[in-house]
């Protein structure tokens, strides 16, 4: 069997699933050569989220990190993940600022990037993948799983090769939910790889429920091409599999690895180390749970998000009824057509549900973007509406179609009335932004200052010298001893 | 001599902070390390009192009895702009036309308009932006002009 390649979600999924996006940079850059010579196939070094948290809470310019990471990187392809027509956000954003984005990344060192929709309806999706194969892009098309009765294997494989029919160089399935049996992942691969003959096939699964690491092995088995993983440090909980698990998954397996397991093991320390003085926690990894699953399955709903929906209900004084929010997410997702419970599908069915309960009468109260979401404004839903719900949300209006208005140029005016930008990367900061964070960040940017070396006894001793409590350190290594006493 | 790890750092850290002894002597693979505790535990940090801010009164919807009250779409945050800096939609004494956006709630970046009820001049604003607000609150009162 062909060798199996990964694709690292170290710098990308990891730290958005665990680290709410805040890894500094300079937290990234020392370990970066090593990264490069480890064999992965594609390092993802963004996503929109990460622009506006970079720029945001950390003050760093991202496309400077992406930039930097690219000079410590010179061979490994990069990528990036963009949400359809949106790119970032909630907004669909028009054909001429797609396209700006895309030379703009390209221009600082990506050569990659996967595409998806909540919707999966490849008409968000259709100018994106053109532009991308006009640049010279790699274009991976992917697909979000959730367990419902619209997503079958004819539907996934459907949607494999409806996207192989607009000229995609790869395709992913991606079970974010984390849901998927090791028995579905063997069906469903098997018939999407009928579906799309030798393209590329990626698989990876968010470890939220316990089942990932036997979905992973039945990828393997299955002779997927790439895998998704994360350095252990980043690695489990709501995120993916560690890389040297499946490293050594696939040598069980009888299959090859290119990534250097020697080299994996230098990034696991090195980020054991980031996650210290990040004061982040490690995630433990997850162990199948059937009540838990069966709890979670109906709704699906991201664990991100049932911390807001928590707070939300905590501003009401209600955060006992959590339990029957859950409950009704999972009739107003099967109502709603099971969009893909992500940004911001997973806030239309969380916030409805909230508002269904609170409100002690269905769908009385419906936020806009909801109403706009029924008449067709976010794309095809994936499976129809309920046919009443659909009544109540459409309220006699017009259907609006998703691609309304994105033909009409907007930089120009933008440049307008918000120019002169120092640069297309300035300018994209900026529609990233919402205007006060964009002034913000442009007042209080900091440089990325780092220290290539990584050495651990200089750790060591910069940690004990911090530490109050302690009357004298002494340390000896080699021809170096060092004595530190009588602290002021 | 084989490498120090950062992974041997972190445990040699969690050995000297949860050791109960005064002094620690470690020596591993070319690696010498002595720690000396302080004698004295170091004092507590003084506890600090919170200021506590006296809120100002704020009007209530009774004072404007004849008033047409405008509630939210929802339970969520209210802001008074359509984007953080920008001018605020209304301002008391201003003439509204039934339809016309009052404001916005947001719930987890869904954001709903406030549209006025009816035509008429705002008498008051009951609502600061960025507040928390209930989905029976009144966040207005409008003077109705037929």
């Amino acid at each position: 069997m062909k060798k199996l390649r990964l694709l690292d979600e170290t710098l990308r999924n990891g730290q958005q699933s665990l680290w709410a996006t805040r890894m500094r940079t300079k937290s990234m850059l020392p370990i970066a050569p090593v990264m490069d010579r480890a064999g992965f196939d594609t390092i993802c070094v963004m996503a929109g989220v990460s622009f506006e948290t970079t720029a945001m809470y950390l003050f760093e310019d991202p496309w400077e990190r992406m930039r930097l990471l690219r000079r410590q990187m010179p061979k490994t392809r990069f990528d990036a993940l963009v949400r359809a027509r949106n790119l970032w956000g909630w907004r669909g954003q028009p054909y001429d600022v797609q396209t700006l984005f895309l030379e703009t990344l390209a221009r600082n060192g990506v050569d990659s990037f996967k595409v998806f929709d909540g919707l999966n309806d490849l008409r968000n999706m259709d100018w994106l993948i053109s532009e991308g194969k006009r640049l010279g892009f790699k274009v991976k098309g992917l697909i979000g799983y959730n367990d419902s009765p619209a997503h079958t294997d004819e539907y996934l494989a459907a949607k494999a090769r409806e996207f192989a029919a607009h000229g995609v160089d790869a395709f992913v399935m991606s079970d974010s939910a984390g849901v998927m049996y090791p028995e579905r992942v063997r069906s469903a691969l098997t018939a999407i790889r009928n579906a799309i003959g030798e393209l590329e096939l990626h698989f990876h699964s968010h470890t939220i429920t316990g089942l990932s690491n036997e979905g992973y092995r039945e990828a393997i088995r299955l002779g997927v091409d790439v895998l998704w993983t994360a350095a252990r440090p980043l690695a489990y909980g709501t995120s993916i599999p560690s890389t040297l698990d499946i490293i050594r998954m696939a040598r069980e397996e009888g299959r090859e690895v290119d990534v250097d397991e020697k080299l994996a093991e230098e990034i696991d320390d090195w980020f054991y180390w980031v996650a210290h003085e990040e004061r982040r926690e490690i995630a433990e990894e997850v162990r199948f749970d059937p009540a838990f699953y069966q709890r979670y399955v109906g709704h699906q709903v991201p664990g991100g998000m049932i911390s807001n929906l928590v707070k939300q209900l905590a501003d009401l004084g209600l955060e006992h009824r959590l339990p029957e929010v859950l409950e009704e997410a999972s009739r107003v997702r099967a109502e709603l057509g099971y969009p893909h419970m992500s940004t911001p599908f997973s806030q239309f069915v969380g916030v409805q549900a909230v508002l269904n309960v609170t409100e002690g009468k269905r769908y009385a109260k419906v936020p806009e973007a909801l109403r706009l979401y029924a008449r067709g404004s976010f794309g095809k839903p994936i499976h129809p509406l309920d046919p009443n719900v659909l009544d109540i949300l459409v309220a006699g209006a017009p259907p609006v179609d998703s691609l309304e208005g994105l033909d009409e140029p907007a930089l120009p005016r933008i440049r307008a009335e918000h120019g002169p930008f120092e640069s297309d990367e300035d300018l994209l900061l900026f529609l990233f932004l919402n205007p006060a964070a964009y002034s913000n960040f442009k007042r209080n940017k900091q440089p990325i200052i780092w220290n290539p070396r990584r050495c651990p006894v200089t750790a060591l001793v910069k940690e004990l010298a911090n530490r109050a409590d302690l009357a004298s350190v002494e340390v000896e290594r080699g021809p170096l001893k060092l004595v530190l006493s009588g602290q002021r | 001599m084989p490498d120090l790890t950062f992974r041997d750092v972190l445990s040699i850290l969690r050995l000297i902070d949860s050791t109960p002894f005064q002094d620690m002597q470690l020596e591993f693979e070319g690696t010498r390390l002595k720690v000396t505790r302080r004698a004295v535990a170091q004092p507590a940090e003084r506890a600090v009192t919170p200021l506590v801010s006296a809120s100002p009164a704020r009007p209530s919807p009774a004072e404007f009895a004849d008033g047409v009250e405008v509630k939210p779409p929802m339970a969520g945050t209210y802001y008074a702009a359509p984007s953080p800096g920008a001018r605020a939609f209304v301002e008391v004494d201003r003439a509204v036309r039934k339809g016309d956006q009052l404001g916005i709630v947001e719930v987890m970046k869904l954001f709903t308009p406030v549209l006025s009820p009816c035509d008429g001049i705002v008498r008051a604003i009951l609502v600061k932006n960025e507040e928390f607000v209930e989905s029976e609150q009144t966040l207005m009162v409008i003077e109705e002009r037929r």
